[in-house]
């Protein structure tokens, strides 16, 4: 027999129960709206977070030596730096920065491909740093070459020299040539701020600007440069597994090296990048916790209601039973009433889900639902309630035929 | 005592109309013992619904202790109910979460009697059922007959004029029966009005009167052929 | 009869356990969840200096790019430049004015055992401690003649007294700081407006700064540009001078204006004041000035976060659901009651009396629904400060929310409850009685 024969009797049966009936029809239908927009922005959130910046965030930590006596040498207290860093076991390169991304300060400058007044002005995050940054970031050089030794300056604060090679991220040479010419920047004379020409020497497939929140935030342009400054920062890239240990060795063996200086700001990119984030890492955490104390409220309630009402008609499944339904034909009954129910909800669900979705979006710029949630959204609140109903239907199951002859 | 004239009572549903009561009349007076019996679906429990004031009537006179029951409010039916009535049902109806004391307590609470008062009558009933010293059990604890002797402290504690009672031995075995029987009459002889229903002639044959009701009318009446005797009665 | 009616409520409530607990645990959860949004979005929103708020006024002024506004569509700057945070501050138009900036410095305290470090520092004027009525626990701000003169004078704050002091009072004491010998004349008490509504740069409730100097210091030891920096146009050379003197913004402007008269007055020294300066070749956009006091800042800073209001609706819905949770709930149970409802009746309740009963049952369900739903908020609300590192402060539950939740608790159940109630006590008693 097709068990969807009895939807007409389940129904009027249902109607004849209209209080309880509507009231999880709507529990279902406000659920599937906050679960639906709740997935939406979580996942938002969540991609978000992940997307890459172009560096290993998993093994590098960065640090900062601060030098507060009056005869500390700031240059050569970042040579002995590295050089001591760099020959440290377990650290795979070590490198000192202005900035790197998830950093969150940093400067951009505008590039041109030409000094015309015309020529668009393309915004991009400066990093200055020696040719050993693209190993200490893991960065894929995916044009040109690397810097030498040789293109490397040394500059004081004060000093607005520019060095005559610089590489590019690929969204910058894309942005200052096209989607089919981005190669073509490697070896071409570029302009700076309207003003100074140099040249560009290698393209870099990602290097995100140091503000996460920042409409550029895929255009950077590399400098290579060591900006000499009574603060200095390192950026350190260690073997796998090595990070924790080296993150405290080292701090302790440069404060030992060199007494006229403190090194502070010892962090590893992964807790800069938790607490950039840290806003949506909690949106995105209080969400889930809603997702899912809200699954179980609902599952309660329909779990309740439909024990309630097999309580309440144990006579009648006595007598359906005595009339020679099977136990499955049983079980089978009150699940459909189930995804009867869940049904209508679930229609009233959509409607609540768009209504929510579009006063979210005109109230506070969320990004539309995309459509492939609802019925995401649909089949999360059937799971929730057909999961929910089981127990009590199999409790159904079990009542004996001997009851249609009990009087209550 | 409790005159009823004419009353006709109609159920409608969607589908059907059906006359409970139809031209019911009906005199008893103060003292009687009266049985109502009938088959099932012959008004007898409709006629003990609306004699109760628990449910109202189409058309037709009642009148209770001199008082016309037609046009009162909820609050003055329930207070009447209150304070004249005594119910006893089938099943008991006891509150299975309250205690002895609380179950007999329950319509002196809404008769708004002081907690002196109260104890005095909660006490002096159980103990004329023979149940004062178990004031702290449950419900679930005592026998049928136990129970319903339970319920029936509970409708005198009130002191109220008449009794109602709705087949009070159909649940218990025949010598609960028995005793609960002999309770209601030495009740009775003491000079509480009772209208029992039943379907049991045995039982209607123990009363002072009986009438019959089918189709929603009295339609035979008569006296008991032999009176309960007072040695009868005995004690649990 | 009350107190019988609460005694029933008792009984009733512990002779169904699970059923009780499983409704006060739905309401509770309803509760917590509209109680943390809730306390979120009340501290957040919060007035930090509500009596002053109306007379303490942010000044923007638009220097920006002529073909571009600093704030879409066209909305000047936030801040102000070196040249016109200086001009305006000096010419004294307002009862008061302040003009700040975050910066940093290394401090090598005499104390034994404590090492340099580095110190949040905010340069600003005089006025900035009246203004802001901060509080002093030793002596106070700087005077005029130190402002003038840029004395060696700092103000610190509680904890760096604390650090560097030991807590004592420090006025008059030396501290060797920025490689000069400043002194100290003044030392804050607890002071954490949150919003910190004077500069946000850092976050609408980031700390506030450890020591306080003036603001022409700033020049003197060319100390570093904190928070939030914007040009519109390239610095003429690196030299510190130049970045002083051009049009990037960094500074913090308020005045305190003392009624309309002072405020008209003054809106129209800004606009003379940037009609000379127009003159000198700057200002190249039309005259733009704003004056926001505090309510208005705040509401156009946009202080509560978007996700925090969008997640107060979800709460509210949730609550919603839970209610109804406890509708059906509660509609089951009294289904169960029905024939106890008949038999009262029968004993002679009126349909008042029973909807009292039941009704007060419904309310204490309510009122335990509140007090675990806060109680459920207090834990919730330290899982929200762990996860938003500095909130700390944001999630303490205040006492009118606390209460105002247990209000809506009982009446949301009550209203839960209404219909099952009804219904239940409803229908002719008579019918209930035979089972």
């Amino acid at each position: 027999m097709n068990v969807f024969l009895n939807v007409g009797p389940i129904f009027r049966a249902l109607t004849r129960h209209r209080f309880s009936a509507v009231l999880v029809v709507f529990q279902i239908g406000i659920t599937m709206a906050i679960i639906t927009n709740g997935l939406a922005i979580t996942w938002d959130r969540f991609t978000h977070i992940e997307r890459h910046t172009g560096i290993d965030e998993q093994y590098t930590f960065f640090l900062t030596s601060s030098g507060f006596t009056q005869d500390f040498n700031p240059r050569a207290t970042i040579e002995s730096d590295l050089r001591l860093i760099r020959a440290t076991d377990g650290v795979i390169d070590a490198v000192q920065t202005n900035s790197f991304p998830l950093s969150d300060s940093g400067n951009w400058y505008e590039l041109q491909t030409s000094t015309d007044k015309d020529a668009a002005l393309i915004p991009a995050a400066s990093y200055k740093f020696d040719e050993h940054g693209i190993n200490t970031f893991a960065l894929t050089l995916v044009a040109g070459e690397n810097f030498s030794e040789q293109d490397t300056l040394w500059l004081n604060e004060a000093d607005s020299k520019w060095p005559s090679h610089v590489l590019l991220s690929k969204a910058t040479a894309t942005a200052l040539y096209g989607e089919s010419d981005w190669q073509s920047a490697v070896g071409k004379t570029i302009y700076v701020n309207q003003n100074t020409p140099i040249v560009v020497k290698g393209i870099v497939e990602q290097l995100h600007a140091p503000w996460v929140e920042w409409q550029h935030v895929e255009n950077s342009i590399i400098s290579p440069a060591r900006v000499t400054h009574n603060s200095a920062r390192y950026v350190i890239r260690t073997k796998a597994n090595r990070l924790d240990d080296l993150m405290q060795s080292l701090s302790a063996t440069l404060a030992k090296e060199n007494t006229q200086r403190v090194i502070r700001k010892i962090k590893s990119i992964q807790q800069a990048k938790n607490e950039i984030y840290a806003a949506d890492i909690a949106t995105v955490s209080i969400l889930l916790v809603v997702i899912v104390v809200l699954a179980f409220v609902t599952a309660m309630g329909v779990a309740g209601l439909a024990s309630f009402n097999i309580n309440k008609r144990r006579q009648q499944i006595g007598i359906r039973r005595a009339l020679g339904a099977s136990e499955r034909q049983i079980l089978q009954h009150f699940m459909l009433e189930n995804a009867l129910l869940c049904a209508v909800g679930a229609a009233l669900g959509v409607l609540l889900t768009l209504v929510l979705n579009i006063f979210l979006v005109s109230q506070y710029a969320l990004t539309p639902l995309p459509i492939v949630y609802l019925p995401l959204g649909i089949f999360t609140i059937f799971a929730i309630s057909q999961l929910a109903v089981i127990k009590p239907a199999v409790r159904a199951m079990s009542v004996s035929p001997a009851m249609a002859t009990r009087s209550i | 005592m409790l005159a009823m004239n004419n009353i006709g009572k109609v159920f409608t549903t969607d589908v059907v109309q059906t006359h409970a009561l139809k031209d019911f009349s009906l005199k008893v007076n103060e003292g009687d013992f009266l049985a109502v019996t009938g088959t099932s679906g012959s008004g007898k429990t409709t006629f003990l619904n609306v004699a109760g004031l628990l449910e109202t009537f189409d058309s037709g006179e009642y009148t209770l202790d001199g008082q016309d029951i037609q046009g009162l409010t909820d609050r003055q039916r329930s207070q009447l109910r209150n304070e004249k009535i005594g119910f006893i049902f089938q099943s008991f109806n006891l509150i299975p979460d309250l205690n002895l004391f609380d179950n007999v307590d329950v319509p002196l609470r809404y008769r708004g009697f002081n907690a002196a008062q109260r104890k005095e009558r909660i006490l002096s009933s159980l103990e004329r059922v023979g149940l004062g010293k178990r004031l702290k059990h449950f419900p679930a604890q005592l026998s049928g007959g136990q129970q319903q002797r339970v319920a029936i402290a509970r409708a005198l504690a009130g002191s109220p004029r008449f009794l109602l009672a709705d087949e009070p031995t159909g649940n218990l075995d025949t010598e609960m029966a028995k005793s609960v029987m002999a309770l209601l009459q030495e009740i009775n002889q003491s000079g509480t009005t009772i209208i029992m229903v039943t379907h049991d002639e045995s039982l209607a044959q123990q009363t002072q009167r009986q009438i019959v009701v089918r189709d929603g009318r009295v339609c035979d009446s008569g006296a008991s052929s032999t009176s309960p005797q007072a040695d009868s009665v005995q004690r649990v | 009869m009350f107190s019988y009616y609460c005694r029933l409520a008792i009984n009733s409530i512990f002779r169904s356990k699970v059923h009780s607990a499983l409704t006060i645990l739905t309401i509770a959860l309803g509760i917590a969840a509209c109680t943390i949004t809730l306390t979120l979005v009340t501290s957040m929103s919060a007035n930090p200096i509500a009596h002053k708020s109306a007379q303490l006024f942010r000044v923007q002024l638009d220097n920006w790019d002529p073909n571009q506004a600093a704030v879409a569509p066209n909305l000047p700057p936030e801040f102000v430049t070196w040249t016109d945070a200086n001009n305006i501050v000096q010419a004294k138009q307002a009862k008061r004015q302040s003009a700040s900036a975050i910066t940093w410095g290394m401090v090598n305290p005499a104390k034994q055992g404590l090492t340099p470090f580095l110190a949040v520092m905010r340069v600003t004027s005089k006025d900035f401690f009246p203004m802001f009525d901060v509080p002093f626990i030793y002596g106070a701000g700087w005077d005029e003649s130190a402002e003038h003169n840029n004395d060696y004078v700092v103000v610190l704050s509680k904890e760096t007294n604390q650090r560097v002091f030991n807590g004592a009072n420090s006025v008059g004491q030396t501290l060797t700081m920025l490689g000069a010998t400043f002194t100290v004349v003044g030392v804050l008490d607890d002071w954490h407006l949150s919003p910190k509504f004077y500069d946000m740069s850092y976050g609408a409730f980031s700390e506030p700064e450890e020591m306080y100097l003036p603001l022409g210091l700033k020049a003197e030891f060319e100390l570093p540009h904190g928070g939030i920096t914007s040009c519109w146009k390239a610095v003429e050379s690196e030299r510190y001078d130049a970045f002083l003197n051009s049009e990037c913004i960094n500074f913090q402007l308020w005045v305190e204006l003392g009624d309309p008269n002072q405020m008209s007055k003054f809106s129209l020294f800004l606009t003379n004041y940037v009609e000379q300066q127009k003159s000198l070749g700057r200002f190249p956009r039309p005259i733009n000035n704003r004056l926001f006091n505090v309510e208005q800042w705040l509401e156009y800073k946009q202080v509560v976060k978007q996700d925090v209001q969008v997640m107060f609706w979800l709460s509210l819905m949730f609550l919603l659901v839970c209610l109804i949770n406890a509708a059906s709930l509660l509609s089951a149970k009294l289904h169960t009651k029905h024939s106890e409802i008949g038999l009262r009746r029968a004993l002679g309740a009126n349909f008042g009396q029973i909807i009292m009963q039941y009704s007060l049952e419904i309310v204490l369900i309510g009122f335990c629904g509140g007090i675990l739903g806060i109680f459920l908020a207090v834990v919730g609300l330290h899982g929200v400060a762990a996860l938003y590192a500095g909130y700390g402060h944001l999630v303490d539950l205040n006492i009118t929310i606390a209460i105002g939740v247990i209000a809506l608790a009982v009446l949301g159940t009550i209203v839960a409850g209404l219909v099952p109630v009804y219904t239940a006590c409803r229908p002719v008693p008579a019918m209930q009685i035979k089972q």
